[in-house]
């Protein structure tokens, strides 16, 4: 018997495959391109696959995400707040906020002693403080999402990129480009404005430990060092912060698939 | 969910807003096919009774906006604005309005048979600065049009003392002589008194209607607030008070036979700022989880009464007082109205629309979220759109936000 929770970002999808006892058998991370049904299916059956599991034998499926209404046979859909909440409490039971910084949403969740949504507050419609903007701003800087982090702790000298918006914040880094700035500077500054754009979020929901961090963009570790700068403490970072959303989905789904016996 | 559409109503006087709708305009157009004076003017102040007492045809650009959202010429009219140089960052009545008198009204074959020229142009000195430079730009577009330049102390209706008042009513006074003056027409008292006696009963007939609202079940959610039409076109007509007292009995009716608009009501929610126009059918999506939506910022718009026997100082008091209401309020003012109203309908939560085309009633969000919190324990949502430009709304991102709260709300209920 086993449950499946399933996470069509805008960016990637991911599918957690978790069995009875709640461990993770299996798990699978791709990009979503221009289809999210596509996705849903391909990333589903190579989680199967890796797992050697036969969908017969799959009990309950939780879809979230962006795509989340596309994927035809999920028993149920809940949304990425709810499911990130879950995963998190899981991997973190002491808990109290979540920062995830996912592709196009970035948010912050508070939960209750009880491991529920208290609150949440999410970035408004632009994408800049995102993932996406990150990976708009590695192109810029021609160099590799995985590099960013570790690039950006060599810097010297404190700049800043001031612009609101990603594409402004792009000529603002084309032009420090230009003026040949060590592109650990520029790192340096793009990880701040981030931190920036997410610091409205923290102060409208309220910091309270322990805090994890959740996303694609925590595997950034310059930002998870800025983060933990403005929070003053220790943040929890998951082994596979990208799956937290697919992972609270797959717990939804073996919580839902418990009540309905 | 869809970018645009309309919303699923549940009143049978629903299909009576549709008639009473075209009507109106068709007696506009009417109006100037006669020879009868027709006078542009912006909404929610004490002009409409002047005008409906001197029989001068009031016809309001800013009701005409929604009418264009709701047919999906917006777009058309934000293309042509825009292509004169007007900013999209500008509010949306401000392009559409400008927009339309540009292009679409030169055009045969609009919905409604779109408006008629204005003879007369009430220019506001207040309210809101897109409103004002809505008037100028139409005083331009409409040179021999007879300009009324008003003017209202801007002051928060708390603090409204009785020179302000006086300020007011000799404003009233100017306005009759003008009209007067450019029509040719007489004021008659009687007449005057008739109107506001109409115009007061039908504040009555609205405070009553949303009265019934704080029921729970309600029998009234915000995807039926279209009737709201007959407040900012017809106050002060018999048109406003039959077709209130229809819909009054309707949901007297239903409120009896404790009929809601959902059989099963879970999530009681407050619409803060103006609904999304050319999408009212976001108002059904909350049912899906059971959540209806029960009180918006309209709700208390019109919780004014006007005092019969001095109708000159009620439609001043009514200018005073009215469209500050809703926009140019004060922080404190608009907080306290909240709070009141989630208290008197019994919210469970507040989405709180952060509206990219009117910052005047987008101001003090952050302070209205922070006091529910605190004073009610009710969560709130912000979600950003736009009450005219679709451009500016992602349903998707709309259904992220929404969907969350809702599943919050629920398990906390739980
Ligand atoms: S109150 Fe808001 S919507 Fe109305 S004219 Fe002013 S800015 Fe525009």
């Amino acid at each position: 018997m086993y449950f499946v929770g399933i996470d069509v970002g805008s960016l990637s999808t991911e599918t957690v495959i978790l069995d009875h006892a709640g461990a993770v058998v299996s798990y699978h991370i791709s990009s979503t391109g221009a289809n999210s049904r596509t996705a849903g299916e391909k990333s589903f059956a190579a989680a199967l696959a890796s797992g050697g599991i036969a969908q017969s034998e799959v009990n309950f499926t939780v879809a979230t995400g962006y795509g989340r209404v596309s994927i035809p046979f999920a028993d149920k859909t809940v949304t990425e707040i709810t499911c990130h909440a879950r995963g998190a409490v899981h991997l973190f039971p002491a808990t109290q906020t979540i920062i995830d910084v996912g592709g196009q949403d970035s948010k912050v969740i508070s939960v209750s002693q009880d491991g529920k949504v208290a609150d949440f507050s999410m970035n408004d419609k632009c994408a800049a403080g995102t993932g996406r903007f990150l990976e708009v701003m590695a192109r810029a800087l021609e160099i590799g999402l995985d590099r960013m982090g570790p690039l950006s702790m060599r810097s010297t000298r404190d700049i800043s990129i001031s612009s609101m918006c990603t594409v402004f914040a792009e000529s603002e880094v084309i032009s420090l480009v230009a003026r040949a700035t060590p592109k650990e500077d520029i790192l340096n500054a793009i990880h701040q404005s981030i931190c920036n754009r997410l610091a409205p979020l923290m102060d409208a929901v309220g910091i309270r430990m322990e805090v994890t961090m959740t996303g694609g963009v925590a595997k950034n570790t310059g930002i998870v060092e800025k983060i933990r700068e403005k929070v003053g403490g220790r943040i929890n970072v998951p082994e596979e912060p990208q799956i937290v959303g697919a992972l609270g989905a797959a717990l939804i789904a073996r919580d839902m698939s418990a009540h309905a016996q | 969910m869809e970018k645009t559409g309309k919303s699923r109503k549940r009143l049978r006087a629903a299909k009576e807003l549709n008639r009473v709708v075209t009507e109106y305009y068709v007696e506009c157009g009417r109006a100037k096919a006669e020879g009868k004076p027709v006078g542009w003017m912006p909404p929610m102040n004490g002009a409409i009774e002047i005008f409906y007492a001197m029989d001068i045809q009031p016809v309001f650009p800013e009701n005409w906006s929604p009418i264009c959202a709701a047919f999906g010429l917006a777009e058309r009219n934000f293309e042509v604005a825009e292509g004169m140089g007007y900013s999209r960052d500008l509010c949306g009545y401000m392009r559409n309005i400008i927009g339309y008198v540009h292009g679409l009204m030169k055009e045969e074959g609009t919905p409604l048979g779109g408006l008629p020229e204005p003879d007369i142009l009430l220019s506001p000195g207040g309210g809101c600065v897109p409103v004002i430079k809505i008037f100028q730009a139409l005083e331009r577009r409409f040179p021999n049009a007879k300009v009324y330049p008003a003017d209202l102390p801007q002051v928060p209706t708390e603090e409204i003392r009785q020179h302000h008042v006086d300020y007011a009513i000799a404003e009233i006074h100017r306005l009759i002589d003008f009209l007067s003056q450019a029509t040719g027409r007489k004021l008659d008292q009687d007449r005057l008194k008739e109107v506001v006696k109409l115009s007061d009963r039908s504040c009555e007939l609205w405070d009553e209607i949303m009265t019934y609202r704080r029921r729970i079940p309600t029998p009234f959610s915000a995807a039926e607030i279209g009737i709201m039409f007959v407040m900012v076109t017809r106050q002060g007509t018999q048109t406003a008070v039959d077709f209130l007292t229809t819909v009054r009995d309707e949901v007297k009716e239903k409120s009896a036979q404790g009929l809601g608009v959902l059989e099963q009501e879970k999530i009681r929610l407050f619409w803060d700022n103006i609904p999304l126009w050319y999408n009212m059918g976001l108002f059904n999506h909350f049912e899906g989880m059971g959540g209806v939506v029960v009180a918006e910022t309209y709700s208390s718009a019109w919780s004014l009464r006007l005092d019969v026997n001095r109708p000159i100082e009620a439609l001043a008091l009514k200018s005073l007082k009215s469209y500050p209401m809703v926009s140019c309020v004060s922080v404190d003012k608009r907080v306290e109205m909240v709070i009141k109203a989630c208290k008197e309908y019994s919210i469970d939560g507040a989405i709180l629309h952060r509206n990219k085309s009117c910052l005047p009633i987008t101001l003090g969000q952050m302070d209205i979220k922070r006091a529910l919190e605190a004073e009610l324990g009710i969560p709130s949502i912000v979600i950003d759109a736009d009450h005219m430009d679709s451009r500016n709304f992602s349903v998707e991102q709309f259904r992220t936000r929404v969907d969350a709260f809702m599943e919050m709300l629920l398990a906390r209920k739980s």
